[in-house]
């Protein structure tokens, strides 16, 4: 995949340095009395420039156990914490000067015990922010008591198989016998809806005109246009779905539905691959509010019943780079060799060893 | 008379009645949406806001062509055959150099050929490839405007290619480091024209599906000028040293799709490019 390797080495260059500039995360507690919504020249609320996402902190998705039903840090864990990631991305910054960055980059953090790769994480490249990751007050960025998706149990039973087929260390018996035996990020379209803000690597960027609202992410050139002007939902499903959206005071608030049954999402958290499941049952309705000049708190609440047995809510800011106008345009597919050699070598081996091993499954 | 008149106005007076309450009844969608085809946007720029398409048959030949039959008639039948059409291009003539014209007849003989060993042979539009400027302007398919205040974009249906304009200074300019496929886009209002000079180009994007190319050279003057609330005239000037021996110039109007709610919609075409591709290299998916 070296056009995502690509990709994601312009997108870390981009995002480097804007952590410092937003705050460190702490934006998001900030009075949103005290902040006076810029609007566009046509009257709606002005959420113009390029935003960071989830991949700028390190707050996990999912509550660690050790918290119970504690939604939020203390400001001493907060500090102790963004003092931790300060020292760690010193250290990187340290190996950079001294001219091992690419090393450091390649090789990632190594893999803990329980995961399903050995070695050192290649993921950890994909989501180097740069600079040192944000610590927020929460605990989780989903919210309420549990903090946790709420899986049904027959998905949870899913987990494990999707999570060894998916990941580095498939099933003795895995053939890649076509491209439909990878998932979407990976045949290069992408990564979900959610993953723009929840998981993606890159930044994001949002472009407004009179009545729509069109919300872009660098990786796999996601994109969304939201008409904001009183259509209804149509009935055309599609990967993304179809946002509809509405102003409520400085607050644009999305509902995205039709998914198709090629819609899979992928949010870091590897605990979380069910997500590459396809499901045409999801429905989102999302909140953006402006409330700084740098921030721009998000809010989505997913429902799901193939999956989930109620619906979910998770937040967290984006933060916009105070420096940053654009982002780098994502041609993944268009040099996907990665796919073309997975194949190529599949077939090779199955000659090589006389018989097709996809025939004999 | 009199009472005529009084019948009339009466008459007069139930039917503004009618109206004044339909207009209040009518939802924000519909004013609005009269409001995105005003010739003016908010700060005055004429208003490019909305969803265009061609209609002409430039995709196919950016040169006058005839009739012609689809790359697997016995497959396809006339289904997708080549529509005939007068060219978009000035005066008819592309100034290739020799070399160039060879390797243009050499594109068109292999346009829909698929290389696993060399990614670069054939149409890109099959590979479902990012297709460039100003071949994205052309495709039979719609792209919107969504004019902002600093930036605009122009969002494609085909690969769900986009490409932001920057009326602001963007320093350093990203084309100086690296090529991209839809190129890097720096755009200023002449009067009532939007003159957009692209950059930064990759040279493996083609003008059309009959092998019309270009090097990395490829510099792009676009000009978009508004002729009514629902046209707009399109211009591009072709400049690249490396294969061309002057300059050209194509043109074309662009019209506003009129259909209520008018959108594009999203196309993942990888997926349908996947079998042409990999199909090769792949077994049957398992029963």
């Amino acid at each position: 995949m070296n056009a995502r390797l690509i990709g994601s080495g312009i997108a870390t260059a981009i995002v480097a340095g804007w952590l410092a500039a937003a705050g460190a995360g702490q934006t998001a507690q900030r009075p949103a009395q005290t902040y006076t919504q810029p609007r566009t020249p046509w009257g709606e609320p002005d959420f113009q420039g390029v935003w960071g996402g989830r991949n700028l902190t390190v707050t996990p998705l999912e509550r660690p156990k050790e918290y119970g039903a504690r939604e939020f840090l203390t400001d001493q864990e907060v500090a102790a914490r963004q003092k931790e990631q300060n020292e760690l991305q010193a250290k990187k910054d340290a190996l950079v000067q001294k001219g091992q960055g690419q090393e450091l980059g390649l090789r990632g953090k190594p893999a803990g015990k329980d995961d399903s790769i050995t070695g050192f994480e290649y993921n950890t490249f994909w989501v180097d922010t740069g600079s040192a990751a944000t610590v927020f007050r929460r605990t989780s960025l989903i919210t309420g008591p549990e903090g946790r998706i709420p899986y049904k149990p027959e998905v949870l039973e899913r987990i494990k198989y999707s999570t060894e087929v998916v990941s580095s260390r498939p099933p003795a018996d895995f053939v890649n016998r076509s491209w439909r035996d990878r998932d979407l990020g990976e045949r290069c379209m992408t990564d979900g809806v959610l993953a723009m803000f929840w998981s993606g690597t890159g930044p994001s960027q949002i472009i407004q005109g009179p009545g729509y609202v069109a919300i872009m992410g660098e990786q796999f050139r996601d994109r969304r246009i939201v008409p904001t002007d009183g259509r209804a939902h149509g009935t055309i499903r599609s990967v993304s779905g179809e946002a509809v959206g509405h102003w409520e005071g400085n607050t644009l608030i999305v509902e995205t539905k039709n998914f198709s049954d090629m819609t899979q999402n992928w949010p870091q958290d590897r605990f979380a691959q069910e997500w590459r499941t396809p499901s045409s049952a999801m429905h989102l309705i999302e909140r953006f509010t402006r409330t700084a000049e740098d921030t721009l708190d998000y809010e989505v609440t997913v429902t799901d019943p193939s999956k989930f047995t109620k619906p979910f809510t998770v937040v967290f800011p984006l933060m916009k780079s105070p420096t940053q106008q654009v982002f780098l345009e994502y041609a993944c597919h268009e040099a996907n060799y990665g796919m073309l050699h997975l194949l190529s070598q599949a077939r090779n081996l199955e000659k090589r060893q006389g018989a097709s091993r996809g025939k004999a499954k | 008379m009199k009472l005529r008149l009084g019948v009339l106005t009466a008459a007069a007076l139930v039917v503004g009645l009618f109206i004044g309450l339909m207009l209040r009844a009518q939802p924000t969608a519909q004013r609005e949406g009269a409001e995105s085809r005003a010739l003016r946007a908010a700060d005055g720029k004429p208003n490019l806001n909305g969803v265009w398409q061609v209609m002409n048959t430039a995709n196919w030949n950016i040169q006058d062509h005839p009739a012609q039959p689809g790359p697997y008639p016995h497959l396809l039948g006339a289904s997708f055959y080549v529509p005939p059409g007068k060219g978009v291009v000035d005066g008819n003539e592309i100034p290739y150099q020799p070399w160039a014209l060879e390797k243009r007849k050499e594109n068109f003989a292999k346009r829909m050929v698929m290389d696993t060993e060399d990614l670069r042979v054939g149409d890109p539009e099959a590979k479902c490839y990012l297709p460039g400027v100003p071949r994205a302007t052309y495709m039979p398919y719609p792209f919107q405007i969504i004019q902002g205040t600093s930036k605009i974009l122009i969002a494609y249906e085909f690969a769900h290619a986009d490409r932001v304009i920057h009326l602001d200074k963007v320093d350093p300019r990203p084309y100086l480091a690296v090529d991209s496929w839809m190129g890097h886009s720096e755009g200023r209002w002449e009067g009532d024209t939007l003159v957009v000079d692209v950059r930064g180009l990759i040279d493996q994007t083609w003008f059309d599906r009959a092998g019309n190319f270009h090097s990395d050279a490829l510099h792009v003057v676009e000009r978009y000028t508004p002729i009514g609330r629902d046209a707009l005239m399109y211009e591009a000037t072709i400049e690249d040293p490396k294969v061309f021996t002057r300059p050209w110039k194509m043109g074309m109007p662009v019209y506003r799709r009129l259909e209520k709610d008018a959108k594009i919609n999203e196309v993942q075409c990888v997926e349908f490019a996947e079998p042409f591709m990999y199909g090769t290299i792949s077994l049957p998916p398992l029963k």
